[in-house]
């Protein structure tokens, strides 16, 4: 293929992410949660129907249940819905949740279609979502931005998003070594009814299983036997005849007999007599049955057991304890808990799923309780007979899942599961942030646990998960973020492979005796985990299933693995599982051609055409181990079977920003990546219109010089976030050091760094339960010209009580002049209400500086029947402070402003924008951001953008050329002339242009300073924190200085006397605290002195006399 | 100039009576370095110097030390140069018939 | 090595600093003032190249330093906004109307004072109402907002003494407008410095170079005569007889290509009494005249301390 064409190869990330989007993974698996797995739920047995323990002939039979459109019932009208006025209105953006049931009401059968249940959130941009498939036009009509990544949920108003959660896999055998370094081999079963961990496990040289539901561990021989495997011989088949597992079982079945258990009875019986919280007293079974009840549906409850025919678990456990005796032979063995593949990515639709169906599954138990207490009742014939669908509550599943949403706490009653943080409110400080956070994963791990090998990057991560973007601190490692061609799975169902492997002449294991299925040559074959049969031509199962899948018979996600060294093959059709596009090669060719790629660019083919043609595939970690994958054209070999479609996908959408990133050092590009969601830009083409409690925006966003091809792929250069600004690396008036920047204010005033933070205020006026509500009150009139500030604080409302647009307002004035009634509970007569009975709850505008009054939006929902929003605009020019920082994680605040008549100017009159140290690049060796300059530079010059993509992009060389060419030198360093002296510069400066871009911390926001102000009512001292005009803290360590110094009187001052002094009336004789000149322990006033010491000195005497300790103070005069 | 009110003038003189330091309030480099380039032309200067001491104050100092005038007059000459120089530009702008 | 000249070396600007002193190898004034050489090498309406020989660096500086932020000129300062419902938020479109070039000589107004009302002596009023439409063939007219609307709303007696006033251009996007929006506002130009706000700022740039004075080392012939010719990006070299020859000195960028190799036979320099100012205006005051305005400023400064001093050294000592 020619240079040209494998550029083009990749145009398929492009088509890729076009028909995906960026956060396709959530949307797909919400579609599938509401077309297919909500239908699952509801018609799986343990929840189809509801039957009564009183009433044999009573049962509520759901027949099929279905998601509609997302609306809203408002006075008993149903309306539809958009996204954009759930935002304004504070709605729940949902949709009802229709059944269709069949139940006996009387002794007639009634069948009802289309009864509500519920209202289920519905993910913006699934299939239920007004805005599935709309063209730009039309996303306009319903205020939403064409960009916007979609994929997450609105709650009373709030956009959340449910964070991908990583979790170990399910119904997976992993071998490890534990702190004694014992094997253990642990399976966790995961099904829609239960969830239990296996574990087996060697203690010496016994090997013994242990499970949750038992007190003791259980010596493997005797589960094998009460499992039904009679003899120690079919156990050794089992497990393996060679003399290894041999020599290891001997001892464990030799316990058998030293506990005289010989018999699938008394095996029985003695896992019985280990069994927790035993129920057989309860229910009058035997110990033996309720032993065999375990074994079937507790232990293993993932491999399928009916009429406990146990000869699936025979054989799942079989291999446990054959992969124990395996790693205790051979360490290598042992499982990588880090590794990926065994790693499975929970998303929204499945969370949603697991807390639909608890709550579905209360909601069946809150209408079988109400039902079974009708029934328990002696029947009246009177009346109507009982109508089940009173018995239901509609509100208990739609707040379930609301609060749920809304808190992130995910309580799974059946599971007995807690988990909290799992949804957060989208970020929209940024565009990038907002995008972000729809591709953060979140792991289960501990954040406090001092573990490397969970944080640091895996090999198996490679082109998955991205290896910048990461926090720092803490989470470091745990968050992470996928990588830009990942995609994550969805369930598909298990039977239609098993049949392909059937047919494709996989033998059914059991079939076999155990010798047979560990005899060389013949692989045994797993599908999701389970163990399907065994197969004595590997690779022609593999080959066929791999072409059955390139041809698109089966979904294109299906894995298909050879394990080589233990003669397995895994296919996995599971959910959850990460997988991205590789282009086929095959003979060292490349599948796709260059007039594929014409077809494309010609808009006759998109990415699934690929996929479906065999031209590309997807491959998961696993089978990435089956790959020879060649990262470039020029890397194919012989033994290469795919090709990555670009390098630069191992990154993900935020470390995409980054030009150049593989000349920097990796920590600044993790650096970038932080800050790039801390940058100010533009975050919708909607932002005007949004509604948001802050909103940071920059007024003349541009788009960057040097771009990446992520850029373009994620929309970057449409919603951009910085400023493409003229730096002249150089030191300049010392006003530059650590890192700060100088600022041209001729720059600045034209515009550079100009950012607009748009505040919303709410006051809604309430009613309160005995009618009464609050209202509106007109501002009083302002006379003259120097009012007083309590007068002049309403000067920006209206003759209605609210502030009318287009005011400016400073901090403390009156934006909505509200009053509330001062009895809210008795009924009082409307007619008899004087003003008196209201008192002023006015909202007051809080902000540093003075602020326009942009909007105002006056609007009701269920819960508030009067809701106003204010929105405040307020422009801020760059000033001395502000964080500024370049797209290579060098971050800098504004040391200077300078006039631009002392910046440098160069032979063509050019002058900066903005000055940089060079300082900042030795030791953080940044090289990117060099080349970025030179790439503008030379960008400039050209008309062009330039690409600065990663492991890619414009050469500098041929930057430096285009810059010669231009009459610059090759280097980009120019002949600069001092502003102040009108010299020539003593060196050529570094200068062009960078993108910067303005963090969201800004001085005006943060400066604080008091001198006297509030206190804290517990312990009389001063505040803490700007929001509260608090003090300025002399801490620990300050102290500690003025100690050691000897400032005996300075410490007082400040820890006593500006703060908290307190003068204590202290009895001399009995040394309690006395009060007000009286003791009343000794019930005398003759020997009270006086005693200054801190409130929280005397605070503490009086809560330690509290607890029955009396301090006793001693008084000597000095 | 906008605003003259808020452009001061003020000297602090060596007890030599031969080194002053003088202080332009509202004034920058512009004023500042052709000045004092203009005072080291003269023959009677010991040394001169100019500084802004800080960029958010608008002040600029002016430090003269001379051999035998006083600073003071020196400066007035020099001031009465820069309006001799810059009369003769305008004369040169002026004459040009381009 | 020449006081005069700062030499463009592959590493470092060498020389570069002015040589001042008279016993150090300065001019004295005298020589700068009998040496002072003005030469105007293009004029346009929008921009003046000029060559300004002898006087040195400070001077110069001066120059540059008042015409990019001390000559006055009239710029947009307040704004009555009486609607706006454009996407552009009040306060961003304010600032982009404040930096529209306007085409009115500030030496006919006053500064106005803070507490002063806006009068003709010291403002000049526009109006600006735009609206967007869709007329009834579905078009849409007036979605673009541009400095041409602006209105001029003459203050008493001003259009019979200064004729008339408008924007620079007319062809400057303020906003753009969807069917119904509306902008109504009125503007007042006051009379300020570029130092105040860039805004009041009469140039675009003005800035100078060094004249460059390019030798050769040695005769350079033949092909390397023309490598070097080729070499130049800007033309500066030629060739003739086939020995190189500097052909236009004045066209160098100072690109350093010629001596980008060690054993450069090239020396680049620059002239450090040689001015080649270039001044482009905004359109309010031609070139020429900003110039002028810089050095009537320069010389009213010196003037104005002069002034200050006598008032000190009238007032008596404490």
């Amino acid at each position: 293929m020619s240079q040209n064409s494998h550029q083009e190869q990749n145009l398929l990330i492009p088509a890729f992410l076009q028909l995906r989007g960026l956060v396709k993974q959530h949307i797909d698996s919400y579609d599938y949660f509401l077309t297919t797995d909500i239908k699952q739920i509801v018609s799986s047995p343990s929840n189809c129907c509801v039957l009564s323990d009183y009433n044999p002939d009573f049962y509520l039979k759901y027949k099929d249940i279905r998601v509609l459109m997302p609306s809203i019932e408002e006075d008993a009208v149903i309306s539809s819905i958009t996204p954009h006025e759930c935002r304004l209105r504070d709605l729940t953006y949902a949709a009802p949740i229709e059944v269709d049931i069949e139940y006996i009401k009387g002794n007639k059968i009634i069948c009802r279609s289309g009864l509500e249940i519920g209202m289920m959130p519905i993910m913006l941009g699934c299939c239920n979502c007004v805005l599935r498939n709309k063209s730009e036009e039309e996303l306009a009509k319903m205020l939403e931005c064409p960009y916007d990544p979609r994929g997450y949920f609105i709650i009373k108003g709030v956009e959340k998003v449910i964070l991908i959660q990583e979790q170990a896999s399910k119904n997976r055998i992993i071998v490890e070594i534990d702190s004694k370094n014992n094997v253990v081999a642990q399976v966790t079963s995961s099904t829609h009814e239960k969830k239990s961990r296996t574990v087996v496990q060697s203690k010496g040289s016994k090997i013994y299983m242990k499970h949750n539901t038992l007190s003791e561990d259980i010596p493997i021989a005797i589960v094998f036997k009460a499992l039904g495997v009679q003899a120690d011989q079919e156990i050794f088949q089992l497990v393996g005849t060679q003399k290894q597992y041999i020599d290891a079982l001997g001892m464990s079945l030799q316990e058998c007999s030293i506990l005289n258990i010989l018999t699938e009875k008394q095996a029985l019986r003695f896992i019985g007599s280990k069994i927790k919280n035993s129920k057989a007293a309860k229910t009058g079974r035997t110990k033996i049955e309720e032993a065999r009840d375990v074994l079937a549906t507790v232990v293993l409850s993932h491999v399928p057991c009916e009429n406990y025919d146990f000869r699936a678990k025979i054989r799942y456990l079989g291999i446990m304890v054959r992969k124990v005796i395996d790693a205790m032979n051979d360490p290598k063995k042992v499982d990588d808990r880090d590794y990926y593949g065994n790693k499975r990515l929970e998303l929204a639709g499945q969370l949603v799923g697991l807390l639909f169906e608890d709550l579905f599954k209360r909601f069946n138990s809150d209408i079988k309780k109400h039902v079974d207490k009708i029934f328990s009742k002696p029947k009246s014939s009177k009346g109507e007979p009982f109508d089940v669908i009173t018995a239901m509550n509609k509100k208990m599943i739609t707040e379930g899942l609301n609060n749920a949403i809304s808190t992130g706490n995910w309580s799974l009653k059946r599971f007995k599961m807690e988990r909290a943080g799992v949804t957060e409110v989208l970020s929209r400080l940024s565009y990038m942030s907002a995008l972000g956070m729809m591709t953060r994963i979140n792991s289960q791990f501990e954040k406090t646990r001092k573990i490397s090998g969970p944080r640091s990057l895996q090999g198996s991560q490679f082109g998955m998960i991205c290896p910048s973007d990461t926090p720092e601190g803490e989470s470091c490692g745990l968050v992470k973020t996928l990588a830009l061609t990942t995609h994550i799975t969805i369930d598909q169902p298990e039977e239609q492979i098993s049949k392909l492997a059937f047919s494709l002449g996989v033998e059914d294991a059991s079939l076999f005796s155990g010798d047979e299925l560990y005899s060389p040559g013949v692989f045994r074959v797993f599908l999701n985990g389970q163990p399907l049969g065994v197969h004595r031509d590997a690779d022609f199962l593999i080959n066929s299933l791999r072409e059955i899948r390139r041809k698109g018979k089966i979904s294109e996600f299906v894995s298909v693995v050879k394990v080589e060294e233990e003669q397995q093959i895994h296919i996995a059709c599971d959910g959850g599982r990460l997988t991205r596009p590789f282009i086929i090669i095959e003979k060292c060719k490349s599948k796709v051609e260059p007039k594929h790629i014409k077809e494309l660019t010609l808009g006759l083919r998109n990415f699934d055409d690929f996929v479906n043609e065999g031209l590309v595939e997807y491959l998961d970690v696993n089978e990435e181990n089956n790959a020879v994958i060649a990262m470039r054209h020029e890397n194919i070999s012989e033994d290469t079977t795919h090709l990555e479609i670009d390098p630069f996908t191992i990154l993900g959408c935020v470390a995409g920003l980054i030009p150049y990133p593989h000349h920097n050092q990796s920590p600044r590009n993790t650096y970038q990546c932080a800050m790039g969601k801390q940058a100010l830009g533009i975050i919708g083409y909607n932002q005007f219109l949004r509604v948001d409690t802050v909103l940071y925006l920059l007024a003349y966003s541009q788009t960057p010089m040097v771009r990446t091809k992520t850029i373009e792929i994620v929309n970057y250069d449409k919603l951009p976030a910085g400023h493409n600004a003229s730096v002249a690396v150089m030191s300049y008036s010392g006003y530059d050091i650590e890192d700060a920047i100088i600022l041209n204010k001729a720059s600045s005033e034209r515009g550079f760094g100009r950012s607009l933070i748009v505040k919303r205020q709410n006051s809604d006026l309430r009613r309160y339960n005995n009618g009464l509500s609050d209202r509106l009150v007109m501002p009083p009139v302002i006379h003259g010209d120097n009012p007083p500030p309590s007068i002049k604080k309403f000067h920006a409302l209206d003759k209605g009580g609210i502030v009318a647009v287009g005011s400016i307002v400073q901090t403390g004035d009156v934006l909505v002049n509200k009053e509330t009634p001062v009895n809210k509970v008795d009924d009082i007569e409307m007619s008899k209400l004087t003003d008196n009975d209201f008192k002023p709850s006015f909202t007051c505008f809080k902000g540093p500086n003075p602020t326009q009054v942009n909007r105002l939006f006056i609007a009701c929902n269920p819960e508030e029947p009067f809701l106003i929003k204010t929105v405040t605009i307020e422009t801020r020019p760059p000033e001395l402070g502000d964080k500024f920082s370049s797209r290579h994680g060098q971050k800098g605040v504004v040391g200077l402003i300078v006039q631009q008549e002392d910046m440098p100017f160069n032979e063509q009159g050019w002058c900066p924008d903005m000055i940089m140290n060079p300082h900042g690049f030795p030791s953080r060796m940044t090289v990117g951001k060099l080349i970025e300059l030179v790439a503008g530079k030379s960008g400039v010059f050209q008309g062009k953008f330039k690409y600065g993509t990663a492991f890619a992009g414009d050469k500098v060389i041929d930057c430096g050329e285009i810059l010669v060419k231009n009459g610059f030198n090759y280097t980009g360093k120019d002949v600069l002339m001092c502003g102040t002296s009108g010299e020539l510069v003593g060196a050529y400066i570094f200068s062009g242009p960078l993108y910067y871009q303005k963090l969201k911390h800004m001085v005006a926001d943060k400066m604080h300073a008091r001198a006297i102000g509030p206190k804290t009512a517990l312990t009389r001292q001063p505040t803490e924190g700007r929001a509260r005009e608090g003090g300025l803290r002399l801490g620990e360590m300050e102290r500690d200085c003025l100690i050691g110094y000897g400032a005996a009187s300075l410490i007082q001052e400040r820890l006593m006397y500006s703060s908290d002094v307190f003068i204590a009336s202290v009895c001399e004789s009995c040394g309690n605290l006395g009060y007000e000149q009286w003791c009343q322990f000794c019930k005398s006033r003759l020997n009270i002195v006086k005693v200054k010491m801190p409130y929280a000195c005397k605070l503490l005497f009086q809560e330690l006399q509290a607890m029955n300790i009396r301090p006793k103070l001693n008084l000597s005069s000095s | 100039m906008e605003s003259s009110d808020n452009k001061k003038f003020s000297v602090a003189e060596d007890e030599t009576g031969k080194g002053c330091t003088f202080a332009f309030t509202g004034e920058g480099h512009t004023i500042g370095n052709a000045l004092r380039y203009l005072l080291i032309k003269n023959q009677d200067v010991e040394f001169c110097g100019y500084s802004v001491p800080h960029p958010a104050e608008p002040v600029m100092n002016i430090r003269l030390q001379t051999y035998k005038n006083p600073p003071l007059e020196t400066l007035e000459a020099s001031l009465n140069q820069l309006t001799s120089v810059c009369d003769l530009l305008l004369s040169k702008l002026d004459s040009k018939n381009i | 090595m020449d006081a005069n000249t700062a030499y463009l070396t592959q590493n470092t600007p060498e020389n570069v600093h002015t040589v001042e002193h008279p016993l150090s190898g300065g001019k004295t004034l005298e020589e700068i003032l009998s040496n002072i050489e003005m030469t105007i090498i293009e004029e346009k309406e929008e921009h003046l190249i000029i060559d300004l020989v002898g006087i040195e660096a400070p001077i110069a500086n001066a120059l540059r330093r008042i015409m990019l932020s001390e000559v006055p000129t009239m710029a947009i300062e307040d704004i009555n906004l009486w609607q706006n419902t454009s996407v552009i938020p009040d306060e961003v479109l304010a600032h982009r109307i404040g930096l529209i070039p306007i085409d009115a000589d500030p030496r006919l107004f006053k500064f106005k004072h803070p507490n002063e009302e806006h009068s003709s002596e010291n403002c000049i009023c526009f109006k600006l109402h735009a609206v967007c439409r869709r007329l009834e063939d579905g078009s849409i007219v007036g979605d673009k907002v541009m400095s041409g609307d602006l209105q001029w709303q003459p203050f008493p007696n001003q259009q019979e003494r200064f004729g008339h006033f408008k924007p620079v251009h007319d062809d400057i996007i303020i906003a753009k407008l969807g069917p119904g929006q509306e902008i109504e506002a009125e503007l007042f130009c006051e009379k300020g410095i570029g130092a105040t706000h860039t805004k009041w700022s009469p140039v675009c740039t003005a800035s100078y170079r060094l004249a460059p004075k390019i030798t050769l080392k040695k005769e350079i012939a033949g092909e390397n005569a023309i490598n070097l010719k080729n070499k130049c990006p800007m033309g500066v070299f030629d060739v003739k007889k086939g020995k190189a020859v500097v052909k236009n000195p004045r066209n160098c960028t100072s690109c350093r290509e010629c001596i980008r190799e060690d054993d450069s036979m090239v020396s680049l320099a620059k002239v450090k009494d040689h001015f080649i100012f270039t001044i482009e205006t905004t359109g309010a005051l031609s070139p020429r005249d900003i110039f002028r305005e810089a050095i009537k400023e320069l010389r009213d400064k010196a003037a104005f301390w002069l002034d200050k001093i006598n008032i000190y050294k009238r007032t008596p000592k404490s």
